[in-house]
């Protein structure tokens, strides 16, 4: 169900706790449709800006709308949104379907339209042989399952998962990944806070990368990566390669050689899109490389990058930095 | 609201430990009922001679200087007295059983069964910490918080849910009590005929005034709850009271004594000056025990119900409150 604005929008969110900020001025715009995603350390602010989003925590300062309503707790437009934050809350003493029923009851769904959309629910979490089994004998990875499902059965119009795939075994994460994907592509919004950068990397349209309660960087997931992407280009012969890196001058460096052979490789900084134009530069002096090819940063080495301390270093990447990413800016490019 | 309840409903119908409790009232009213009724009934041994007699001469009956026709008149007059003693006693008893009899039969037998109603309201209380307490131990006040949107319809229908359960559990105990005196008429046993009449109005006054009591004390369970965030300040709200009944029985509070005024803004102490009032006007022979409170006592009924329902509205405030700007951290 798209919206014209933003589903989800914060302005100077700020929330305090004793004697840090948690949160300390964060301002997200999250389109409607497809997967955001939210990244950042432990400790970033992640779960205590997803828990103001949801209602749990009063923000010291700076406020958010959600599908264009304010957001305080108590909020009615939360009956809107389906989450699942940090742990899976569910009552131990109630069956897999019971959870479902008590907590679509409590959102009013009629209990004859609710006994369908649990059991698709539990179907939809593979959750259906242990329906009517009591959910305190369930393993970490079932109960996230089930507590996805309850997340899932007001059919909200944002979705809002905090490590949903925390304690699944590699089925069950594939499952989840599943389940987000069909999610996005049903129309719903999905805001997905994920240490599982390659997860972020499949699933997300768009990401905010969060360091010490600020965003660090917000913007298409392609844009974050394409401005990491460069090309490597082979040449036969380690005399060539060094008249291209004159040719080329800042724009190369010498790529890494195996010890003991030349070193023929040369890393340019440049995207796949200027590959044709490099190549004709090389063939204009005479230098025809045996091989071009595009690196691509993965999101691990960007998270790793942006997220690293500023006066240790720790947490950088050890490979080549990434693209710059404007601090707080939106990185240009659309995602879809 | 409604699907509020029904949801809360649903998950308290589900637990099984909380039903028991609720069970146990009922268990413990019957047993109360049963063992109280075989007490009163319970007639002395009658007078047996033959063993007096075998009591006093294992002793070796003798007295030094008196001569052995003496011992012998002395010996049955000690005899004689004896059995008079014990024909009182049995007189007395009669006549004691006359009117301790009457609390098992109907109506009297309803304030048999609930008395002063201290039971439910600690069961009922427990259960209200529990359930409140394991919203946050489970981490679902989450999702609860979320579903009932506005979080004072949160705490709104927990409480409106306890005091229809309230209401069912006295109830069921007036329904238990009307069994359990017709079961003894059923089964022959013996009652006494009704001289001493319940007053129906006091009567359910105190029944009126101790659901009354029982709502301040679930609220007063809410606040604590959800300020701990544990289902142990069923402990905290005991020691509480405890403190205070000490302090109430200070001699400074005592009546003619400096603080005697303050005193009677201490929840516990109008609720007892309150429920001993209604005890004794109810005329209820297992309640005559009560005594109503004298002028220096209290100020009057009135401001005793007054404390108790502003102690109450000052708890709703701060609960409210509380669940509205807590942060739910769990």
């Amino acid at each position: 169900m798209e919206t014209a604005g933003p589903v989800i929008e914060t302005r100077g969110l700020v929330k305090r706790f004793a004697e840090a900020n948690a949160v300390d001025g964060i301002d997200l715009s999250v389109p409607a449709g497809g997967v955001y995603g939210f990244l950042g350390p432990n400790g970033a602010g992640k779960t205590t800006t997803i828990r103001i989003l949801v209602g749990l925590l009063w923000p010291s300062r700076g406020g958010a709308t959600i599908l264009g309503e304010p957001v305080i707790p108590g909020a009615r437009v939360l009956a809107r949104v389906g989450s699942l934050i940090e742990r899976p809350a569910i009552y131990p003493y109630l069956s897999a379907t019971e959870n479902l029923l008590v907590f679509g009851t409590a959102a009013g769904i009629p209990i004859d339209v609710l006994r369908p959309r649990a059991a698709e629910a539990l179907e939809r979490v593979g959750l259906t042989a242990v329906a009517r089994r009591k959910a305190g004998g369930f393993s970490t990875g079932m109960r996230q399952r089930l507590a996805l499902a309850t997340a899932l059965i007001g059919r909200p119009e944002l979705v809002i998962l905090d490590e949903p795939t925390n304690g699944l075994d590699p089925n069950g994460v594939v499952d989840v990944r599943e389940l987000i994907a069909s999610l996005a592509a049903d129309g719903t919004t999905v805001f997905l806070s994920s240490h599982v950068l390659p997860e972020v990397e499949q699933l997300c349209d768009r990401v905010a990368i969060l360091r010490e309660g600020r965003v660090v960087a917000e913007g298409p997931t392609h844009a974050l990566l394409g401005g990491g992407e460069r090309l490597v280009v082979r040449f036969d012969t380690e005399a060539e390669a060094t008249a291209a890196l004159a040719l080329l001058g800042p724009l190369a460096t010498t790529g890494e050689a195996t010890p003991g052979k030349p070193a023929t490789t040369l890393v340019v900084e440049q995207a796949a899109s200027e590959a044709s134009s490099l190549n004709r530069r090389l063939g204009g002096a005479g230098l025809y490389p045996a091989e071009l090819t595009t690196r691509r940063e993965s999101l691990e080495a960007v998270f790793r990058e942006l997220t690293a301390d500023p006066e240790t270093g720790v947490g950088a990447s050890t490979s080549a930095p990434a693209a710059p990413v404007a601090p707080t800016a939106a990185v240009s490019g659309s995602d879809r | 609201m409604r699907a509020l309840l029904r949801a809360d409903w649903f998950r308290l119908r589900r637990r099984k430990d909380l039903w028991i409790m609720v069970i146990g009232v009922g268990l413990v009213a019957a047993f109360g009922f049963i063992s109280g009724y075989r007490s009163d009934v319970a007639d002395p041994p009658p007078f047996d001679q033959a063993q007096f007699e075998q009591m006093l001469d294992s002793g070796g009956f003798t007295i030094d200087g008196v001569a052995p026709g003496d011992l012998a008149q002395m010996r049955q007059q000690m005899i004689d007295e004896a059995r008079a003693s014990s024909q009182q006693q049995l007189a007395d008893r009669n006549l004691q059983q006359l009117t301790d009899l009457q609390k098992y039969v109907f109506p009297q037998s309803i304030a048999t069964v609930i008395g002063l109603g201290i039971v439910p309201v600690i069961v009922l209380i427990l259960m209200m910490s529990i359930l409140l307490g394991d919203e946050f131990r489970f981490g679902t006040i989450r999702t609860s918080l979320l579903a009932a949107g506005d979080r004072r319809r949160f705490l709104a229908t927990r409480l409106l849910l306890f005091a229809i359960l309230a209401g069912a559990v006295y109830l069921g105990l007036v329904g238990l009590a009307t069994v359990l005196s017709l079961g003894l008429v059923v089964t022959g046993a013996e009652l006494a005929p009704a001289t001493i009449g319940l007053d129906i109005g006091s009567t359910a006054a105190l029944i009126a005034a101790e659901l009354g009591v029982l709502l301040v004390g679930l609220v007063l369970a809410a606040l604590v709850t959800v300020v701990t965030r544990n289902a142990l300040s069923f402990l905290l709200i005991g020691i509480g009271i405890g403190i205070e009944v000490a302090i109430t029985a200070l001699p400074v509070f005592l009546p003619g004594q400096p603080l005697d005024l303050a005193r009677q803004v201490f929840l516990t102490s109008e609720v007892r000056l309150l429920l001993s009032r209604l005890a004794a006007a109810s005329h209820a022979i297992s309640l005559s025990s009560a005594t109503p409170p004298g002028p220096t006592d209290s100020i009057g009924p009135a401001f005793e119900i007054a404390v108790i329902v502003a102690w109450g509205v000052l708890f709703v405030v701060l609960a409210d409150r509380r669940i509205r700007r807590m942060d739910v951290v769990e």
